[in-house]
């Protein structure tokens, strides 16, 4: 029955019932529904039935950054603990209950990051955002509840409009906040006295994959000494060792690629049909030339970890060197 | 009791004594309802920090004095003692009405056998005092007479941090660190002998180099020996530590005591003695010049201000709404909320304090549970608990508003105000509310302060009072001084340069205007003469001048128009100043030149020369010019130049020479009464 | 028994809110005296017990004064020591392979806990035996000899770092950085520069001390840091802590310093014993400052300009993890970049509050 049961239209279905839901959570969240449907019956037809899967599920969206993050968590944990089995089908429910309790910790998680960011944000201070995070606008809820009183910029995020949702929760939870124009970032640095963004995954060396604009933030912040803060939760720690833009999974030949001389070059780049997050859903292909330039400009960019201040995780504070302290851990 | 012989060691128990109470009513009509030490000062309890001073002094047990709400301290203090490491007992006495009260009372229950730091319950400071001690143990060691040390503080004449209306001038040696004179200095010096300092000149003989300062803050605390209280015993009259005490110990010969001081700097120390130094210490608290004793070490357990830049500390429970401003120097208690567009600055807000929206709050000492409405107003005032003000009250600078008062919707609280909610007459249970001053809603009247302050200020210039309230002007007081420039500081300066040129001038118009005075008071002629001797000794002048001053000044009050019974008429006159002449003449000499005087006085044309026969009359009848006096005036070559005028006034009084001359042989046994009464 | 421990806390914690006691290494002996007679005095059966008992004393000690970080960071290595020794004393009892295997992973709450085993907190409601509680107090007297051996430890690297004819600068007065110098000197020849550390001037009291020992001696004032900044070869600073992210509060005027230092590459080392590593951030900059009695800064006596101005007398600077080139702490040399594996090493990161 493993064969029917559909792991990538299980993911999206998830994502699309609870927009709150992040994608790695997802992921797993969509791994165990499949455990609880495997009908493997060796080890081997198992392992190799999950890891099918999540291939799979990795190659169903175009930004497959923390969708393979949370895949490769559960996959090292399962394999990690597959030495110790006994008996199959016990070892089966464990992993099913562990996966549900994960997602259910995994809110826990945000909690956990917005109380340790916090005692950042201080009293009277104006913070830069980046287009939409759940755990930045928790973190931001949470010190608008404390009677902190800041003011926030956020960015357009052209692509996604995230930063229009950003606004709106913000606003809801009575924190002034401002729409500026992606392009404004190095207008408004100066009247910034931290830049707050989050996260698709940290890579090894403690740098960030985010959506794109992240890395030109972080230049300008630096250029201004600004401090810039990422957010993440640690499911969204990831096993790549980018040297630049382009090491990353998402690119490919066709990003950014110079389209022959009749093709509209300044058309509206979108991703294709499948969201890879349940804020992407407007979608709004206007015309043929549209659609073929679409995927030729890139979703997410590459932060370098010299260029960010610290990484508030579920883990506690960590410098940018410290995640790949937390990674060894896990995968050595 | 005698002085211990015993030589103090620094392994005894380090004990200190707390003066509770300030025996004054500064503060009132707040502390009718409790104690001045308890008033909380940058939300904490003026006693807190007089505690904190002398727990890092090592004291190891503190006695606490009180008199008026004594149970509320002795709650506090059992309160306080529970967390301390420090023995505190308090001892209550209804009777006392002064320092010397309490120090009786002290010697009496004999619970001091050692050296002891004498504090008030109003200090604050962040003085290390071993040094001081130290020395003054050194020095007891080595002379027995050293009874006290004092502990001073420089600081400029015109520091927010002096009392100004308590200034006090110090007499110093610096080379033994003896204190040799003291005198206490009001900020208005309106009488000759309020600007004067009289010293015995034998302290030049004995020291060659003395120190005469007016720069030091005195914050009155002393180390004192054991003998201190005992000598309060014995000089039973003494009240006040400083003017009475140490003022009569050092020109007393008989006592042999001596005082030493001891000065401080890089440390500070202050007395909350008035309200104007309230205000004073709050802002140095605030601007963390008591270092550590400042808002963010939470001297009150449970509390937890964090410090901000710009001077603002808040408790991290305070609600701050987005638009409200809190500018420079700002303390806010727990738990307080204030709402939109509100702007706070160099202000102290206390617990659980509701503020409403736009209230402008600037300068405000605003204790807890206080509830201040939208559109208030408040500059320079002191807001007791649990006080409400309704919408868009405006309280004026200099008011202190009691416990519990409700001022109403739009209404003024005009400048240096007193409100309470206190009844009136204490058998009253009934408040009766002064709609005019609190408004239709309010409750709360004004305070009327107690006419008959029975103390020695009986001729206390009021402005010496103004002085020391909140947010009082040395400017415009000094501008509703009329003619009293001296009264000002500026003037000060200049005032000896001015005597220089002229003491004749000056000594004319004191003694005018202390004549004045006196007839307008209707002092007795006792105080009249007292108050003229001093000013004789002050301007260094001698007896001739006087007279030659007061004489024509009774005189001219006379008027010979009126009627008898309207207090004017010669004889009237006579009767009631004529003593005060006597005062000024004592032998043979004083009394012709008295009469001298006489004679050119009602020459003049302000005194009528009508007056001068009877005035003659007078004196010869109440033996203030005896028959040989007249008689030698005028048979003198003196009488007979002068005006023409004068020559008159000589013959009018030939008839009374010649009745004179006839009983001189009869009367000639009486020669006892040489001088007048 | 436990009045007497009371009455202990409440002694340090007066003295430490009266800033009776300061400065890194008086407090953390005081703290770690203290602790040893509360968990020697008190009586207490399971690991949470324990915990509990020293960080309500923690919590008590830090709030008294929030900026002696030393406190909170003994307070820290105590506890850690408390949990490694139970986790110890565990693995011991229940020598399974699981345990075995999962030890080295579960040592620090990491990404695994998401997925792993949490059964840990109930575990350690386990009764101790006896023995245990000497092996903490063996432990905590180890961090105690440890904390006496600070000085010889860092500066017998001071060969390493110094080099004959080279000129040192440095600002304030701390005893490492002294103790460092003087140990060079023993070996090589070398000129100190040190600023005079205006409103405190323990730059001077610091120059005094060095020329004692026969080092050749400068005192520069604090502004010329900069203008003779280009003939430095290095500057060495003492600090009064050092945060998570590698950061500095040390007196005030080492930012200046070590600001100056960047600008010229002129690389900044810090001396510092471990138990000056805290695991918090700097939230902002004046989060772990203290502003001191302006009276140093401008007399009080003057009084008629104190009513008219503000006086600040701030006594610490926060000194950025960028501008260090060096730690040189007693258990050898490290970039900034490392000192968050000393803080894995030494604290657990449960205990960065105190919160009960």
């Amino acid at each position: 029955m493993d064969k029917e049961f559909d792991v990538v239209a299980n993911y999206k279905t998830l994502l699309v019932e609870s927009p709150e839901i992040s994608m790695p959570v997802a992921a797993i969240e969509s791994l165990v529904e499949l455990i609880k449907h495997s009908k493997a019956t060796t080890m081997s037809e198992f392992m190799l039935s999950i890891k099918d899967a999540s291939q799979r599920l990795k190659s169903s969206v175009r930004n497959s950054i923390s969708l393979s993050a949370g895949c490769d968590l559960f996959l090292r944990f399962v394999t990690r603990n597959s030495h110790d089995v006994a008996d199959f089908e016990t070892w089966k429910a464990t992993l099913i209950s562990r996966g549900q309790s994960f997602v259910e910790k995994a809110d826990a998680c945000r909690y956990k990051i917005a109380e340790l960011g916090v005692p950042f944000i201080r009293d009277g201070s104006t913070v830069l955002i980046h287009a939409h995070s759940r755990v930045v606008s928790l973190l931001l809820q949470k010190a608008a509840a404390d009677h902190k009183r800041f003011k926030v910029f956020v960015t357009e995020s052209s692509q996604t409009q995230g930063g229009i949702r950003s606004a709106k929760v913000l606003r809801a939870a009575g924190i002034p906040t401002t729409i500026i124009l992606d392009a404004a970032v190095g207008y408004v640095i100066d009247k910034v006295d931290m830049v707050l963004v989050g996260a698709e995954g940290v890579v090894e060396n403690g740098g960030l994959i985010n959506q794109i604009g992240s890395y030109q933030m972080a230049i300008v912040a630096k250029a201004a000494n600004k401090p810039f803060y990422a957010v993440a939760e640690s499911y969204k720690f990831v096993r790549l060792f980018p040297l630049n833009q382009y090491d990353l999974p998402t690119y490919n030949a066709d990003t950014l690629s110079f389209q022959e001389l009749n093709t509209d070059h300044d058309a509206k780049s979108l991703e294709d049909g499948t969201p890879s997050s349940a804020s992407q859903t407007a979608l709004h292909l206007k015309t043929a030339e549209d659609q073929t330039s679409q995927g030729s400009n890139p979703l997410v960019d590459y932060t370098p970890p010299n260029y960010i201040t610290l990484l508030f995780t579920d883990l506690g504070v960590l410098t940018p060197s410290g995640v790949s302290d937390e990674l060894i851990k896990l995968y050595l | 009791m005698p002085p211990k012989e015993k030589v103090e060691s620094t392994e005894q128990v380090l004990q200190a004594v707390i003066l509770a109470d300030s025996f004054d009513e500064r503060f009132q009509p707040i502390t009718l309802e409790t104690a001045r030490c308890l008033l909380p000062l940058c939300n904490v309890p003026l006693i807190s920090y007089t505690f904190e001073f002398l727990a890092v002094a090592g004291v190891q047990e503190i006695f606490v004095f009180c008199c008026s709400h004594s149970d509320k301290v002795k709650a506090f203090v059992k309160q306080y003692g529970k967390q301390s490491n420090m023995k505190i007992h308090t001892i209550v006495s209804q009777e006392c009405m002064s320092v010397g009260d309490a120090m009786r009372e002290l010697d009496a229950k004999q619970l001091i056998d050692t050296d002891f730091i004498l504090v008030t319950g109003d200090v604050v400071s962040n003085m290390k005092l071993d040094r001081v001690l130290e020395e003054h143990r050194a020095r007891r060691q080595a002379d027995k007479s050293a009874i006290m040390t004092m502990v001073l503080k420089k600081a400029s004449p015109q520091h927010r941090s002096r009392a100004v209306g308590d200034g006090s001038l110090f007499v110093l040696d610096q080379t033994s660190k003896e204190c040799l004179h003291y005198q206490p200095v009001k900020a208005f010096k309106s009488t000759k002998q309020d600007r004067r300092m009289t010293m015995d000149m034998e302290i030049f003989k004995m020291h060659p180099e003395i120190q005469i300062r007016n720069d030091l803050i005195d914050c009155q605390v002393d180390i004192c020996s054991v003998e201190v209280p005992a000598l309060f015993t014995e000089n039973f009259d003494y009240q006040d530590i400083r003017s009475d005490f140490v003022h009569g110990i050092l020109t007393s010969d008989l006592l042999g005591k001596t005082i030493h001081f001891h000065e401080v700097h890089d440390v500070y120390a202050a007395r909350v003695r008035s309200t104007q130094m309230y205000d004073a210490i709050s802002k140095d608290i605030i601007s963390r010049w008591t270092f550590p004793m400042v808002p963010d070490s939470n001297l009150q357990a449970g509390d937890c201000y964090e410090y901000r830049r710009g001077l603002v500390y808040k408790e991290k429970s305070v609600v701050l709404s987005r638009t409200c401003v809190v500018e420079e120097k700002v303390v806010i208690g727990a738990n307080t909320q204030i709402a939109e567009s509100s702007v706070l600055s160099n202000c102290v807000i206390g617990k659980n304090c509701v503020i409403g929206a736009n209230v402008k709050i600037d300068n405000a000492y605003i204790w807890d549970n206080v509830i201040i409405m939208d559109n208030c107003v408040i500059q320079h005032s002191i807001i007791a608990n649990n006080a409400v003000l309704e919408e868009g009250v405006t309280v004026r600078k200099g008011c202190l508003i009691s416990f519990n008062v409700t001022i109403g919707a739009k209404t003024t609280v005009p400048p240096f105000s007193r409100l309470t909610t206190l009844p009136e007459d204490e058998d009253d249970d009934e408040l009766v509310s002064e709609p005019a001053v609190v408004g239709a809603s309010g409750k709360g009247r004004v305070f009327k302060e107690a006419e008959d302050s029975d103390d020695e200020d009986e001729e206390e210039d009021p402005k010496n009072k103004a002085v020391n309230r909140l947010a009082y002007d040395l400017k415009e007081l000094a501008l509703e001084g009329q003619d009293d420039s001296a009264s000002e500081f500026e003037s000060e300066a200049s005032d000896d340069e001015e005597e220089a040129v002229n003491p004749a001038e000056e000594l004319d118009r004191e003694v005018s205007a202390t004549l004045e005075r006196a007839f307008k008071d209707g002092h007795s002629v006792d105080i009249a003469a007292l108050e003229l001797n001093t000013l004789r000794m002050a301007s260094f002048s001698n007896f001739h001048e006087m007279r030659k001053r007061i004489i024509p000044g009774v005189l001219r009050n006379i008027d010979v128009t009126a009627k008898p019974g309207s207090g004017k008429t010669t004889k009237e006159i006579l009767a009631r100043w004529g003593p005060l002449i006597g005062r000024m003449i004592h032998d043979e000499d004083d009394q012709v030149d008295g009469l001298y005087i006489l004679q050119r006085s009602c020459a003049s044309p302000v005194v009528a020369t009508a007056v001068f026969t009877p005035a003659l009359r007078y004196f010869y009848d109440n033996d203030i010019t005896e028959e040989d006096a007249i008689l030698k005036w005028f048979y003198s070559e003196k009488s007979q130049q002068g005006s023409d005028m004068e020559k008159q006034l000589r013959e009018k009084t030939q008839p009374m020479i010649d009745y004179l001359e006839q009983s001189e042989s009869e009367e000639e046994s009486d020669e006892e009464d040489e001088d007048s009464e | 028994m436990s009045l007497n421990k009371n009455e202990l806390v409440d002694d340090l914690v007066a003295k430490l809110k009266r800033r009776q006691l300061v400065g890194s290494s008086a407090v953390s002996q005081a703290t770690l005296k203290l602790l040893v007679v509360v968990i020697s005095k008190n009586n207490w059966s399971t690991a949470n017990q324990l915990l509990t008992l020293v960080k309500s004393v923690g919590q008590k000690l830090i709030q008294a004064n929030p900026t002696e970080l030393a406190v909170g960071n003994i307070i820290r290595r105590v506890l850690h020591v408390i949990r490694e020794e139970y986790r110890e004393a565990e693995n011991d009892k229940t020598n399974t392979e699981f345990h075995h295997h999962a030890a080295p992973l579960t040592t620090s709450s990491s990404m695994y806990n998401l997925l792993g085993e949490s059964g840990a907190a109930q575990e350690e409601q386990v009764q101790f035996s006896h023995s245990l509680r000497s092996n903490i107090i063996q432990e905590i007297r180890d961090i105690k000899i440890e904390l006496e051996n600070i000085h010889e430890n860092i500066k017998n690297q001071a060969p390493l770092h110094i080099h004959s004819n080279e000129i040192i600068m440095t600002i304030g007065r701390s005893k490492t950085v002294e103790e460092f110098l003087k140990m060079a000197a023993s070996k090589r020849k070398f000129q100190v520069l040190v600023a005079e550390t205006a409103p405190s001037y323990h730059g001077q009291e610091m120059a005094l001390e060095l020329s004692k020992a026969g080092i050749e001696t400068t005192v520069i004032p604090d502004s010329a840091v900069f203008a003779v900044m280009s003939r430095v070869n290095k500057v060495i600073l003492g600090t009064h802590a050092v945060l998570a992210n590698g950061g500095l509060v040390a007196i005030s005027g080492s930012h200046m310093m070590a600001a100056a230092a960047k600008h010229h590459s002129i690389p900044v080392v810090v001396c510092t014993g471990l138990y000056k590593l805290s695991p918090l951030y700097p939230y902002d900059e004046d989060s772990f400052n203290v502003t001191m009695n302006p009276d140093s800064v401008l007399g009080f006596e003057e009084g008629d300009l104190i009513e008219k101005v503000t006086v600040t007398n701030p006594y610490y600077d926060y000194v950025s993890p960028d501008f260090v080139n060096l730690f040189i702490t007693n258990q050898g040399g490290h970039p900034p970049s490392y000192l968050y594996r000393l803080i894995v090493e030494n604290y657990d990161p449960d205990d960065q509050t105190f919160d009960l």
